[in-house]
């Protein structure tokens, strides 16, 4: 396996320069995404050089109880941005979020880790809480999965109460026919799961064709045999879509029982 | 069937129903008449547990409505709001979704039941496989009173169901009303602001 390129700093320079030409149409256009272009990108360097440091130490050291801690934080900082970003008020969405989120991407990571990767097999050793927490594998599948989680479970919530809010007639007359609060809510979750799907099945219909995802790409530029990279891709796919999909579906049965009053009515959910 | 016992109603300071009673038997179609904003909408919300009322009780089928017997309430009562639209691709879409819920699992829906009715409302049969968004609002209404009908519910709950009407149609539709409640021993009560259905009535309750 070839060894993975460094970039100079001369060369990040470079590549940051680049960001010239959006802030450029930014301004000319007067967007006012100028100042938040700039502070993204600040931020963006200064996370991702701390992250790396601290990285440096977590591989160094590699105890799978501070990698799951490490797991615990990042999502801790997925939910409230998801929270955040939804506009929700958080004492409906903290805890069902912050559950959905962690046991969906726990679950997923286990489940690929020792099921499809078999990373026991493959190492001739006895599965351990060290090799499955290990900070090399765990923690890149686990923060790929909330990264997913967390654009699909925005946009989903959102369409989600926005459309019992807007269509509250619709939703009334269900319940007032019989409908339990299940059935009457079904139609909005199902118009929820359209709009932050579509994209997701879109996407993968047109995976390797016209669009070469990440992850692959960064196998490839890494050394890794393009063969292996297809096959880590198609996984990292399947389990994004699924863990999505699972998230959504119980951070929205936890938020549910928070979202309603005894009678059924959508309690006043937007705001802090 | 429904019995309103002194009825109160506040929004905040705005008091809107203030001491409303009625009764309604089974067979019998009674309505709420009144101004514009004076609160017809609100009672039938009441009645519906939409609106919680600061005083007073509304009784169905001799069940005192409250947070705990909401839900077995609404299994006995057939609703429709006013000017509903539904998103469905077309119009047998709109009307099964009720027929769907598992609590009206065993009523049965037929094109034929549909005509039945249908043709008592002044309307072609032919329009089930039209789009939804393709009829007019009082097709669209008449459309989903038939289905409230249908559903076999011994209350019904209307709200403005011929606002969009005609006087002819509008006559229609309350002698439907009327024998509908006479033929399926059913309460119906419905809120207008139409004369010619309050006259059709066996009770009306001004507000």
């Amino acid at each position: 396996m070839e060894q993975t390129l460094d970039i100079s700093i001369i060369g990040l320079l470079i590549g940051l320069a680049l960001m010239g030409i959006p802030l450029y149409f930014f301004r000319k256009y007067k967007t006012g995404l100028v100042q938040s272009t700039i502070i993204a990108t600040v931020r963006m360097i200064i996370q991702l050089v701390l992250i790396g440091l601290y990285l440096k130490y977590l591989f160094a050291y590699d105890l799978w109880y501070v990698n799951l801690l490490w797991g615990v934080i990042m999502c801790a900082v997925a939910t409230f941005t998801c929270v955040g970003r939804t506009h929700i008020k958080r004492s409906i969405l903290l805890v069902p979020v912050t559950v959905g989120f962690f046991t969906t991407a726990l679950l997923i990571s286990i489940y690929f880790l020792a099921l499809v990767l078999r990373l026991h097999e493959s190492m001739n050793i006895n599965l351990s809480l060290n090799l499955l927490f290990s900070a090399r594998y765990f923690i890149p599948i686990f923060g790929l999965l909330l990264g997913n989680m967390l654009g699909v479970n925005v946009l989903a919530l959102t369409t989600y109460y926005e459309g019992i809010q807007r269509e509250r007639q619709m939703y009334d007359y269900m319940l007032g026919n019989g409908a339990t609060r299940w059935e009457a809510t079904a139609p909005f979750l199902s118009a929820a799961i359209r709009k932050a799907f579509i994209p997701c099945i879109a996407n993968m219909m047109v995976m390797g064709i016209v669009a070469l995802p990440g992850t692959m790409i960064g196998q490839i530029l890494g050394g890794s045999d393009p063969n292996i990279a297809i096959k880590y891709q198609m996984m990292i796919v399947v389990i994004t879509f699924v863990a999505s999909i699972i998230s959504l579906m119980t951070t929205v049965a936890l938020a549910n029982r928070r979202s309603f009053d005894r009678f059924g009515r959508l309690i006043e959910v937007f705001g802090r | 069937m429904l019995k309103i016992s002194k009825v109160s109603l506040s929004y905040g300071s705005k008091q809107v129903l203030h001491d409303v009673s009625f009764h309604l038997q089974r067979g019998e179609l009674g309505c709420v008449l009144g101004e514009s904003g004076c609160g017809k909408t609100t009672l039938l919300r009441a009645v519906m547990g939409f609106e919680e009322c600061s005083g007073g009780s509304i009784e169905v089928d001799g069940i005192v409505l409250s947070a705990m017997t909401v839900d077995s309430l609404r299994q006995r009562i057939a609703y429709l709001p006013q000017e509903l639209s539904l998103p469905s691709p077309t119009i047998w879409d709109m009307v099964s979704i009720p027929f769907s819920f598992k609590a009206n699992k065993g009523v049965e829906l037929t094109e034929e039941l549909l005509q039945r009715e249908w043709s008592r409302l002044g309307l072609d049969i032919h329009l089930i496989n039209r789009p939804s968004n393709s009829v007019s609002v009082g097709q669209r209404q008449r459309i989903m009173l038939s289905v409230c009908c249908l559903l076999g519910k011994p209350l019904i709950i209307i709200d403005e169901p011929t606002s969009a009407l005609d006087n002819d149609t509008t006559l229609l539709v309350a002698n439907y009303l009327k024998s509908v409640a006479r033929e399926r021993d059913a309460a119906i009560l419905a809120v207008t602001h139409s004369h010619t259905l309050a006259e059709v009535c066996d009770k009306t309750l001004h507000l």
